[in-house]
């Protein structure tokens, strides 16, 4: 027991080294950061303006007004970024099949899934964390949010990020089957994202199980931001539940794929 | 010709790669499936008589611009930034061809199978479930003033984006002007909501600046159409020929710039 809790601290420490030095070789080159940083929160702020047009043109739909538009767009912009910042590599797996440089990861001694994972960051995702930790507070400003609220909206962000990370992890696992899907991987990542945009009270019916049961893009987002209302621990737990359900389906299907994995047999140096 | 010989080349390149084709193609149809599925549930939960447009304009609105955005002509700025980038352009400028217009027809080429596909499966799902919007001129007049729309904004499209590409002459992160100009098309241009449904002061500036102007074809079906189609012509070309100027004045400058460089 005491050897595996030693496992476990040894994978983290290894896991936590490589974020730090990929955030420090990112932020070098400072101006560059700063500007992509602003750039994404304007891009980002696209999709919060169309979706506050489209709330005043069509009034509350099922409990969803402006307020419940900015805390979704702040979630997901937040998870999003803060899962492409320190865990980039779990969507770039396709790219390191084609690029013939998944075999470095291969030998390590260290947990494979948590090398894949934590292998890049995206500098520019930086700008969603910085517009989820602008609008998430808003958000629960707005709604005179309580402890047990704001309590609530923490767990969810966790929850949303693992989700993230382990679908993305699994939509890119599909390269270790099916040989160039950089592009199909991106497709099947876009199935997450776009829903997880739309405010949850326009999903009913058989949309609503699709984008919770098969595509996890409500949990995301939507809801949190329903649950956080009625601060229903039952949903709380749920969620968690699939959370957990996410990471097991990476990391076995990550597992079968890399049984299935031919070496490129690239020759090249690393320096 | 020679522009015309590059497209074909790379349309027959780019439809070799058939799976690339299908799951691009397939996103986009997914796009605009899950937003006709949000449209039809939140006019059948508010009062339709509240809303400026019914809703059959507004979703044929919204897949008009998803069609027009299966060319992805903001992609040709980063291609041009990678050229920049990497030194390519020096090559391409010392061959017998404009360097933008070959850019123009290479990357219309690559693009043409995704925009058939695109066309073809979303017109016919626009059909089969949601019907036929009754324009407010004749179809056949229409549809000429659509293709004249479409083409107008492809060319103010093209122009922006190339402006945009070259700014990476000037700076060495370019990425983040893409983004806003991308991101100003997307709202301004009515991609999840369509610019009948604008407050009216954005409505206007969605109205008479270039980035709303590129997409103009998708107000086809408005009722407001037979009386402003020769008003949304007329900005197109207005701002076709000032940033035209620009974009010409710029390459100008790029090509001295990279003479200084020595490439």
């Amino acid at each position: 027991m005491t050897n595996m809790f030693a496992q476990i601290k040894n994978e983290i420490v290894s896991a936590i080294t490589m974020i730090k030095t990929n955030i420090s070789a990112s932020t070098a080159l400072r101006s560059s950061f700063l500007l992509q940083m602003l750039g994404m929160v304007i891009n980002n702020g696209a999709f919060l303006i169309s979706w506050i047009i489209f709330s005043q043109a069509f009034g509350e739909i099922n409990g969803w007004g402006t307020n419940e538009i900015i805390g979704l767009q702040g979630l997901i912009s937040f998870v999003y970024g803060i899962s492409n910042v320190f865990a980039y590599g779990s969507l770039q797996l396709s790219q390191k099949v084609h690029r013939g440089v998944l075999d470095n990861y291969l030998l390590s001694p260290k947990s494979i899934y948590l090398r894949i994972i934590f292998s890049e960051l995206k500098l520019s995702s930086f700008g969603d964390v910085l517009e989820g930790m602008i609008l998430i507070p808003f958000f629960l400003f707005k709604i005179h949010a309580s402890i047990e609220q704001i309590v609530f909206i923490i767990f969810f962000l966790i929850i949303g990020i693992v989700i993230f990370i382990n679908f993305g992890l699994f939509a890119s696992s599909i390269s270790l089957f099916i040989p160039n899907t950089e592009n199909l991987t991106k497709s099947i990542i876009e199935t997450l994202i776009l829903p997880a945009l739309l405010p949850g009270g326009v999903f009913q019916g058989f949309l609503r199980f699709i984008f919770l049961i098969v595509i996890p893009a409500l949990f995301i987002s939507s809801i949190p931001i329903e649950t956080v209302k009625t601060t229903d621990w039952k949903m709380l737990g749920i969620s968690l539940i699939f959370a957990l359900i996410w990471i097991f389906i990476s990391n076995a299907f990550l597992k079968l794929g890399l049984k299935r994995y031919e070496s490129t047999n690239l020759v090249g140096a690393r320096v | 010709m020679k522009y015309l010989i590059i497209l074909k080349t790379y349309f027959n390149n780019s439809t070799i790669n058939r799976s690339s084709l299908v799951a691009e193609a397939f996103i986009i149809f997914f796009r605009a499936f899950v937003l006709l599925n949000v449209y039809r549930y939140s006019y059948s939960y508010v009062n339709d008589s509240t809303i400026s447009i019914d809703f059959v304009t507004a979703i044929w609105s919204i897949f008009i611009y998803f069609i027009i955005l299966a060319l992805r002509v903001g992609h040709i700025a980063k291609e041009i930034t990678e050229d920049i980038r990497n030194g390519q352009i020096e090559t391409y400028i010392n061959k017998p061809y404009n360097y933008l217009l070959f850019k123009v027809f290479q990357y219309s080429g690559k693009r043409l199978p995704i925009l058939a596909i695109t066309t073809i499966s979303l017109i016919t799902t626009l059909i089969l479930f949601v019907g036929v919007p009754s324009a407010a001129l004749n179809p056949v007049t229409s549809f000429i003033l659509f293709i004249i729309l479409i083409f107008l904004g492809y060319v103010l499209a093209f122009i922006i984006f190339l402006i945009v590409g070259l700014s990476a002459f000037w700076f060495v992160e370019s990425e983040p002007i893409y983004w806003i100009v991308d991101k100003a098309i997307l709202v301004l241009g009515g991609a999840y909501v369509p610019i009948a449904l604008f407050p009216s002061t954005l409505r206007q500036i969605a109205e008479y600046s270039p980035f709303g102007a590129s997409m103009f074809a998708n107000q086809v079906f408005y009722d407001s159409f037979s009386s402003s189609f020769l008003n949304l012509i007329l900005i197109q070309i207005s701002w076709i020929i000032f940033l035209g100027i620009i974009l010409i004045f710029i390459y100008k400058k790029s090509l001295r710039k990279l003479s200084i460089h020595g490439g």
